[in-house]
């Protein structure tokens, strides 16, 4: 039972960290990005390509099964996946936001952009899975009785880390108090001197270095997908609105609050149907508490 | 001659169920401004529905296999495709459009697991087989069937299309129009527009079954693998190709596009290896994702833009 | 109809005893797109350390006029020079820099956010000596500093204009653009936030507002400038136009009607 509940946690880590991308898109971008399950792909399979390219094998330290090429490959895939979001919304988003778009085109411009680099995917990496690395479910004794895989804890504890230094971020620099203006009123924002250009881009890149951290992750526990964007998609909006959507902490909450409802099911042999749980729960959710369990009502602009 | 003849009216014939799952999709989207992103599961209840009320009894499933006549098929696809649209409608048209679009997406992604695991009625991956296609008793040759069943399909098309050009004019569809430029000034009208955008959307999607349902007496084999959420962006890149909220529109754009997949289909299979024909389907996709892509940012309005019809 | 009487007006109707113009407007033809101009070929100067208020009736130009001077609307078409700059092709935030400070008459303080907070923002361009413009802002508007760690969305109508002020203020700017201060206020705050445009005049900043309440602003204005279906029309000394009998009976008796109803 207690191995569900760390499975839990670790696939909610990682719905929680790409759902905080999703939340900085909706806040600050301010539409629902339906391709932020596709930057979660790019950056794993980045980080693929880093560990192919760098030849040395995944590596482990102690009963760690990763090692530094994988931290190393993240580090890379942060990099890469940041430059390619930030090409992709100068090409596109930024057109449309210049034109004033509506609410609906931008979300069908990341359908269509999703669809997009699913296959870009599959046509450059093949429609197989593979294996990023080795994840070794092997448990490790730590007080008495209690045993925990070890790469479950790396992955805990590397989540933790995501999410203090997003609210340093968010709270201690002036970049993310610009941030949090501009979410919350972006002409306020301009007027108050800050560019909002700048902005823009340092949340694409923020969302895209946690969303390549989180893809990678992924492929660590399970493997490498081209569909792993779209199976992660619904999950991820499952949990920024469950936690709340005006609140990338909410994003965390909903995160770990979805992969626990997903392992829970997968416990109660309904592993099929456990998308169409977190969904449920969404919807629920939709109807009796709009604004997530921490956040706010949000005025319709 | 007659291969050539036979490869149009296939084409035209397929063609027929994007058409009129895009007239579908032009009451929501086009004219009510509904972004509903459940497209592929709808039409997957319409054609399980058909398949379930017209198909043979199966050895292994516990319910269906009616063997009921065609129509009758066809009119039960719409009924129930239209109460899915009633249900969906009801829990979440109330949202905002961005909602709008992750609900119903989860809902189709809901109704694929369901035909994929609910397996006493559906038989789940196995899909639903040997399904009547009408005529068929009468006609000997394939393409005698294929041709008549072409025959059905416009003048479905032909229909639908009159008739919604109809229900667009009419004061209806005025309101439709109303509530989708501003849905503020309609309440403040007096105009219930939860119940408006209801008729719509439940129109829409009985439509759409409707065409679910006459693709699965076509085929005459189904599995949840046929409605994927593909089928949802082709629809989306066929409508605003050929124009949103213009009917015509819906009918230009849906065979441009599909004649786009088809000419890519039959150049892709003529260059390409087998080795690569995987990834030569990926590049297909893309091109489409490309077209959807670049309408949105140079034409969003379309070949065949809105016509404004005048108020009386 | 009423309005249609005098030809444009263009430049140097300024007070003789002024000293130099902070902001020269040349031809400025802007608005929300090219194919729809609002403010049409409109000329005029800001004298330093003055206060000048735009009047004229609605949809005259006058709050489109300022957006136009701090980038939020479209330049089509003339020549924006501020302190010799021109600015006329250069972003918001860019003009912000430039000491330019810019009240809107809506959304002008960011609701989910405490006072201070508020406050915060307002100088995050220029962190040197905030303790200091934080003491001036809450010296001039003593509520703020009692209301400091309230939500800005819970303050009273006339709270959040001074907040709105101070936040401008705390960028330490040298022209101030303020789109109707008075909108929604009750005389007696309304002269209050009046006052409150003195002395922050007499602190050295250069005032431009755009008001509905032509007597009681043009009453603490050095001039007025009347526009009109997006042209200048007049601008004039503040009490000329004050006691201008033709100009009172047309634009005075027109906004005190509008008072009345």
């Amino acid at each position: 039972m207690i191995q569900y509940f760390i499975d839990g946690l670790v696939s909610g880590s990682i719905i929680a960290l790409g759902a905080v991308g999703l939340s900085i898109a909706y806040n600050v971008l301010r539409f629902a990005n339906f391709a932020q399950g596709e930057i979660l792909a790019i950056g794993a399979y980045i980080s693929m390509a880093f560990i192919v390219l760098m030849g040395a094998g995944i590596g482990s330290i102690g009963p760690i099964s990763f090692g530094w090429p994988l931290l190393g490959s993240i580090v890379f895939s942060i990099a890469v996946t940041s430059v390619i979001v930030l090409v992709v919304d100068s090409v596109l988003f930024r057109v449309l936001r210049e034109r004033a778009a509506s609410r609906i085109t931008f979300i069908i411009a990341a359908f269509g952009l999703s669809l997009i680099i699913r296959n870009v995917i599959t046509l450059v990496a093949g429609a197989d899975q593979m294996f990023l690395s080795f994840y070794i479910p092997r448990a490790i004794p730590i007080f008495g009785d209690i045993k925990v895989v070890p790469d479950d804890i790396v992955i805990l504890v590397i989540t933790a880390i995501c999410v203090v230094s997003l609210h340093s971020f968010l709270s201690i620099t002036t970049m993310g108090k610009k941030m949090r203006a501009v979410a919350e009123n972006p002409i306020l924002a301009m007027v108050n001197g800050i560019n909002v250009k700048s902005v823009i881009r340092w949340s694409w890149v923020i969302g895209a270095s946690l969303s390549a951290i989180a893809g990678t992750l992924h492929a660590h526990v399970t493997q490498l997908d081209p569909e792993m964007g779209f199976e992660l998609i619904l999950p991820m909006f499952a949990a920024l609105i469950v936690g709340g959507v005006t609140n990338v902490y909410g994003a965390v909450l909903g995160g770990f609050l979805i992969g626990l409802t997903e392992a829970f099911a997968v416990a109660a042999d309904l592993s099929a149907y456990r998308s169409a749980i977190s969904f449920l729960i969404m919807i629920v959710v939709l109807i009796v508490r709009p604004q997530g369990i921490i956040g706010e009502k949000e005025r319709d602009d | 001659m007659i291969d050539i003849l036979s490869f149009f009216i296939f084409f035209f014939i397929i063609c027929s169920f994007y058409i009129i799952s895009s007239l579908g999709l032009n009451i929501q989207y086009g004219f009510t401004g509904m972004f509903n992103v459940g497209i592929a599961g709808f039409f997957a209840v319409g054609a399980y529905t058909s398949a379930i009320i017209t198909g043979p009894d199966y050895p292994d499933t516990m319910f269906g296999g009616f063997e009921l006549p065609i129509l009758l098929g066809w009119i039960c696809a719409i009924v129930v495709s239209g109460l899915a649209g009633v249900l969906v409608g009801l829990v979440t048209l109330r949202l905002r459009e961005d909602f709008l679009a992750i609900s119903t997406f989860g809902i189709a992604i809901s109704i694929q697991l369901v035909a994929l695991n609910a397996e006493s009625v559906t038989r789940g991956p196995n899909g639903l087989y040997a399904l009547p296609k009408p005529f068929s008793r009468f006609l000997d040759s394939a393409f005698m069937s294929n041709l008549c069943y072409l025959i059905i399909c416009i003048v479905t098309i032909v229909f639908i299309y009159y008739a919604l050009e109809r229900v667009v004019k009419s004061p209806w569809g005025r309101v439709l129009r109303s509530i989708r430029e501003d849905e503020v000034a309609a309440e403040a009208l007096g105009k219930n527009v939860f119940l408006f955008r209801l008729q719509a959307f439940v129109l829409g999607c009985g439509i759409m079954g409707l065409a679910g349902a006459m693709y699965a007496n076509f085929v005459r084999f189904i599995s949840p693998q046929d409605f994927l959420p593909i089928f949802t962006i082709q629809v989306y890149v066929m409508l605003i190709v050929g124009g949103k909220g213009n009917n015509l529109g819906a009918i230009v754009g849906a065979i441009v596009i599909w004649g786009l997949w088809s000419a890519s289909d039959s150049l892709i299979n003529f260059i390409v290896t087998p080795d690569y024909q995987t990834q030569a389907a990926s590049l297909r996709i893309i091109i489409v994702g490309m077209v959807l892509v670049l309408m949105l940012v140079f034409r969003p309005s379309g070949i065949l833009p809105e016509k404004k019809h005048l108020s009386s | 109809m009423l309005y249609y009487f005098a030809p444009t007006v263009t430049v140097n109707n300024s007070d003789p005893s002024s000293g130099k113009a902070i902001l020269q407007v040349s031809n400025l033809v802007a608005g929300y797109q090219r194919v729809l101009p609002i403010v049409i070929d409109v000329s005029l100067e800001v004298i330093q350390g003055e206060i000048l208020t735009l009047l004229g009736p609605n949809g005259a130009g006058k709050s489109t006029l300022i957006k136009g001077i701090c980038g939020l609307i479209e330049v089509i078409s003339g020549e924006i020079l501020f302190q010799g700059e021109n600015i006329s092709e250069l972003e918001t935030y860019e003009i912000i820099e430039r000491r330019v400070a810019y009240v809107p008459q809506t959304e002008n303080v960011f609701a989910k956010l405490t006072v201070l907070h508020n406050l915060d923002l307002g100088a995050i361009l220029n962190t040197q000596a905030y303790a200091e413009r934080l003491e001036k802002v809450f010296e001039l508007f003593p509520d703020l500093s009692r209301f400091r760690d309230t939500t800005a969305g819970k303050l009273s109508g006339g709270q959040r204009q001074m907040l709105a002020l101070g936040r401008a203020l705390m960028a330490d700017p040298v022209l101030l653009l303020i789109d109707e201060p008075s909108a929604g206020l009750s005389p007696v705050l309304r002269n209050q936030v009046f006052q409150h445009v003195v002395q922050i005049r007499d602190s050295g900043v250069t005032v431009v507002m755009v008001e509905q309440n032509a007597r009681a602003a043009l009453s603490v204005s050095d001039r007025g400038a009347i526009l009109a279906n997006g042209r200048l029309r007049l601008v004039k000394n503040a009490r000329e136009l004050l006691e201008d009998p033709e100009v009172a009976e047309i634009y005075f008796g027109a906004g005190s009607m509008a008072r009345a109803s």
